[in-house]
C-alpha cells in the first residue's frame, strides 16, 4: 500500500496534508500531556517497533511474492491509537525519505489511511467484539484494521479521476475510479488481513505470556 | 541557513512538477536532478525505477489495457505520469542524500530526540527480525510451511511488542537520570 509519488494530485494531497499536520500535532499535545516525561522515549522505542513489525515478511503461497505485516493491530491494541497513529506516521515518513518506499506526496494519504483509520478501526472492532471472545475480538481487529486501511486509500485513489482531467478528459493522476480500485486494493488486502489478524492473535498471546 | 536551501528547493521541485501536466516538465527536472546527483546519478535513478516499479508498472500496464480497449490513446498520460513518478521519487532519494533527516526537524529538540532514538534502534531492531528468520531457517530441513511461518511473524510481533515495553521503561530511567526532562517544557 506504498503509493508512489505522482498518483495523487495536489488538490488531494494538499489538504490530506494540512489535516494531516493538524491530526499530528494534537496527537502530540495529547501524547505529551498524558505521558510528559515518557513522551520520548515512548514515541521513539514504539516508532522502532512499528518498523520491525513491518519487517515482518510472509511469502505468498504462489508465486515467490511476499507480503509483510504492518503491525497496526498490534500497536493500537496494545498503546493505543495516539502513539500507533505518530509511530506508524513516522516509520511512514522515514521509509519515503530514507529508501524511498512510498512517496512524500502521498505521504499525508498513507499516514491518515493506515495510520489513523487502521488503528482506530481495531480499536472499535475489538471494543465491540472483546465481549464475544477475546482472541475473535483480536483477530477481526487486525484483519478489519489492513481491509479499512485498504479501502480509504483505495477511495482516496479512485477519487483522483474525478477531480483532476485535462481538457480532453484524460486523467492527470492516477487513472481508474472507485469500481477498478476498490475490488483491486480490497480484496487482497482481505486475504493479507487473515495474516494481520492471525499475527495480532499470536503477537499479544506471545506478549502476555512473557509478562506473566 | 545552508540547511534550508535544500528543504525549499525539494519543496519547489514537488510543487512544480505536481502542479505541471506538461510531460517535458518533469522530464528536464529529472534531467535536472542527475545532473546535480554527478555520478551517483545513474544509481539514484535505478533506485527510484525499482521502488516504484511495481505499483507505476501495474497501473501503467493497466491503463493502456482500457484506453487501447477502448481506442483511445493512452500515449500522453503514460509519459506524463510515469516521468512524474521518476522525477519526484528521484528528487526526494537525491534530497534524503545530501540532507541529514534530522534537520527536518531540527525546529523541535523534542522530536529531533524522538528521530535520534528511532535511527538508533532500527538497526538492532533489524537485526531482531533477520536472527528470528535465520533462526526458522536453520532450524526447517526444508521450506518453512505457511503456518510456520506466520506462528513466526506472530512470535516476532510479540518479542518486539515486549522489547519496545522494557527499552521503554530502561530508556525513560535512562533520560530521567541524566537530567534529560528537566528542561522538557523548554521546545
Amino acid at each position: 500500500m506504498h503509493v508512489p509519488d505522482g498518483f495523487i494530485g495536489p488538490r488531494t494531497w494538499l489538504p490530506a496534508a494540512a489535516l494531516a499536520g493538524v491530526s499530528t500535532w494534537f496527537a502530540l499535545r495529547r501524547i505529551r500531556q498524558t505521558m510528559q516525561a515518557e513522551a520520548i522515549p515512548t514515541l521513539g522505542v514504539i516508532t522502532a517497533c512499528s518498523f520491525g513489525l513491518m519487517l515482518i515478511a510472509v511469502p505468498l503461497p504462489f508465486g515467490g511474492a511476499t507480503v509483510h505485516a504492518t503491525g497496526v493491530g498490534l500497536l493500537a491494541l496494545r498503546f493505543g491509537v495516539t502513539t500507533a497513529y505518530l509511530a506508524i506516521g513516522l516509520v511512514l515518513a522515514l521509509q519515503a525519505f530514507l529508501l524511498g518506499d512510498g512517496g512524500v506526496t502521498s505521504l499525508p494519504v498513507s499516514a491518515l489511511c493506515l495510520g489513523l483509520g487502521g488503528p482506530l478501526t481495531a480499536v472499535v472492532t475489538h471494543g465491540l467484539l472483546r465481549r464475544v471472545n477475546e482472541r475473535l475480538a483480536r483477530f477481526v481487529a487486525g484483519w478489519s484494521a489492513t481491509v479499512v486501511a485498504a479501502l480509504l486509500t483505495a477511495l482516496v485513489l479512485g477519487l483522483q479521476p474525478l477531480v483532476a482531467v485535462d481538457a480532453a478528459g484524460e486523467p492527470l493522476f492516477f487513472p481508474f475510479g472507485w469500481r477498478t480500485v476498490v475490488p483491486a486494493l480490497v480484496l487482497p488486502h482481505a486475504v493479507v488481513g487473515v495474516l494481520e489478524g492471525l499475527i495480532t492473535v499470536m503477537g499479544l498471546d506471545r506478549w502476555r505470556q512473557e509478562e506473566r | 541557513m545552508r540547511t534550508w536551501w535544500p528543504i525549499t528547493l525539494y519543496s519547489g521541485v514537488v510543487l512544480l512538477i505536481s502542479l505541471s501536466h506538461d510531460p517535458r516538465v518533469p522530464a528536464a527536472v529529472l534531467i535536472l536532478i542527475l545532473g546535480v546527483a554527478g555520478r551517483r546519478g545513474p544509481r539514484l535513478l535505478l533506485r527510484a525505477l525499482i521502488t516504484t516499479a511495481l505499483f507505476s508498472g501495474l497501473v501503467t500496464l493497466g491503463y493502456v489495457v482500457v484506453a487501447l480497449d477502448q481506442g483511445n490513446a493512452p500515449w500522453l498520460w503514460v509519459l506524463r505520469t510515469n516521468l512524474r513518478v521518476l522525477a519526484l521519487t528521484t528528487a526526494t532519494l537525491l534530497f534524503a542524500a545530501l540532507v541529514d533527516p534530522l534537520t527536518l526537524v531540527r525546529s523541535s529538540r523534542w522530536l529531533q530526540t524522538v528521530v535520534v532514538l528511532v535511527l538508533a534502534q532500527i538497526t538492532t531492531v533489524r537485526q531482531l527480525v533477520g536472527d528470528a528468520r535465520l533462526a526458522l531457517l536453520s532450524r526447517s530441513p526444508g521450506r518453512p510451511r505457511l503456518s510456520a511461518l506466520i506462528r513466526q511473524g506472530g512470535s516476532i510481533g510479540g518479542a518486539l511488542l515486549l522489547k519496545a515495553q522494557r527499552d521503554l521503561t530502561t530508556r525513560t530511567e535512562a533520560m530521567t537520570s541524566r537530567g534529560f526532562f528537566l528542561d522538557a517544557d523548554r521546545d
